[in-house]
């Protein structure tokens, strides 16, 4: 008897009854991230490379980035997740509650994009563009990319909440969803600090 | 001895050159500056970029076997989760099934340590 067959039979004879222990939509979600991360830390490396060899920052002639302006959007982003995270307690005891958090944490991240937005039309004015030099580059590639996953996970958001209307909403979607969430309020306070300061 | 004094006389200065060029000049050829803040940012980017990746990888891994273990030590006991959360926040999946017939007989679940003849026995309810 192959011993490697006669151990997969003692296995399957054991334990008859296979169980998940992580769903494929958080494993998936999870992988992406992970992705997601790298892609980030390319970008994060590449401008701090840039940045180390310039002489100044800003370069000269160009917009300082609104670091205090941005604080009240970094912290809307902030309180968005610790929302997100308010809800998926109260999801088993008040499905109705978590129903308002969950609009309210997709409140705040919609806030936060518009904001950005604003921000995007007064930097132009004043001359920051994607080709006026290696700061605006930098600048709209990472910060743009950071609100295109925000809109993509509040779309992801709203799309739960739509589920959890309908009583269709499944556990393992739900965190999923948050998953995302968390990687783009986690991953903003590194673009800010990194990025504006 | 001549072709080998040669040979020697074009090795040596060509080695030298190999070793000590890169010393007075910018080696890597994207790099924009020979300032030491960007020689410190390629080294600091080069070992965050190796380590990121590994430590999430270990993360995950780490992570899933203590899953795993935790759904190992549980079972039998555990009924096996529908969901990730430990129960599906479906309406529909939250009612209590009719248990089977065969699962109402109290049984003996097989255990690690048992014989492939016990086990078989166990599985086939003798």
């Amino acid at each position: 008897v192959n011993l490697y067959a006669r151990r997969a039979t003692e296995t399957t004879l054991l334990f008859p009854r296979r169980e998940q222990v992580v769903s494929n939509a958080v494993m998936g979600t999870l992988i992406f991230v992970m992705c997601e991360a790298m892609f980030f830390a390319g970008l994060i490396s590449a401008f701090t490379i840039v940045r180390s060899g310039a002489f100044g920052w800003p370069p000269p002639g160009q917009p300082r980035l609104p670091f205090e302006e941005t604080a009240v959007n970094t912290a809307a982003l902030l309180l968005s997740g610790v929302v997100l995270y308010a809800a998926h307690r109260t999801l088993k005891r008040d499905r109705s509650r978590a129903g308002r958090l969950l609009l309210a944490s997709i409140g705040l991240g919609a806030f936060f994009v518009i904001f950005q937005g604003v921000e995007w039309v007064a930097l132009i004015r004043e001359g920051l563009t994607l080709t006026s030099s290696h700061h605006g580059s930098f600048f709209y590639l990472i910060v743009g990319l950071h609100a295109l996953h925000a809109v993509g996970a509040i779309t992801v958001l709203a799309w739960v909440w739509l589920r959890l209307q309908r009583g269709r909403l499944t556990a393992s979607r739900f965190y999923a969803a948050q998953i995302f969430w968390y990687f783009v309020v986690g991953l903003w306070p590194i673009l800010y600090l990194r990025v504006y300061l | 001895v001549r072709v080998a004094a040669v040979r020697l006389w074009i090795a040596v200065p060509l080695f030298l050159a190999v070793a000590l060029a890169p010393e007075t000049s910018d080696a890597c050829p994207v790099c924009m500056s020979n300032r030491e803040a960007s020689r410190l940012a390629y080294l600091g980017t080069t070992i965050f970029l190796s380590a990121l990746p590994l430590m999430m990888v270990g993360s995950g891994v780490f992570w899933l076997r203590r899953r795993i273990l935790e759904a190992e030590q549980s079972w039998p006991a555990r009924e096996p989760q529908p969901d990730f959360l430990g129960a599906s926040l479906e309406p529909a999946a939250l009612e209590e099934e009719e248990p089977s017939p065969a699962a109402a007989v109290p049984r003996d679940p097989p255990r690690s340590g048992d014989s492939l003849e016990r086990a078989t026995e166990l599985q086939a309810g003798t």
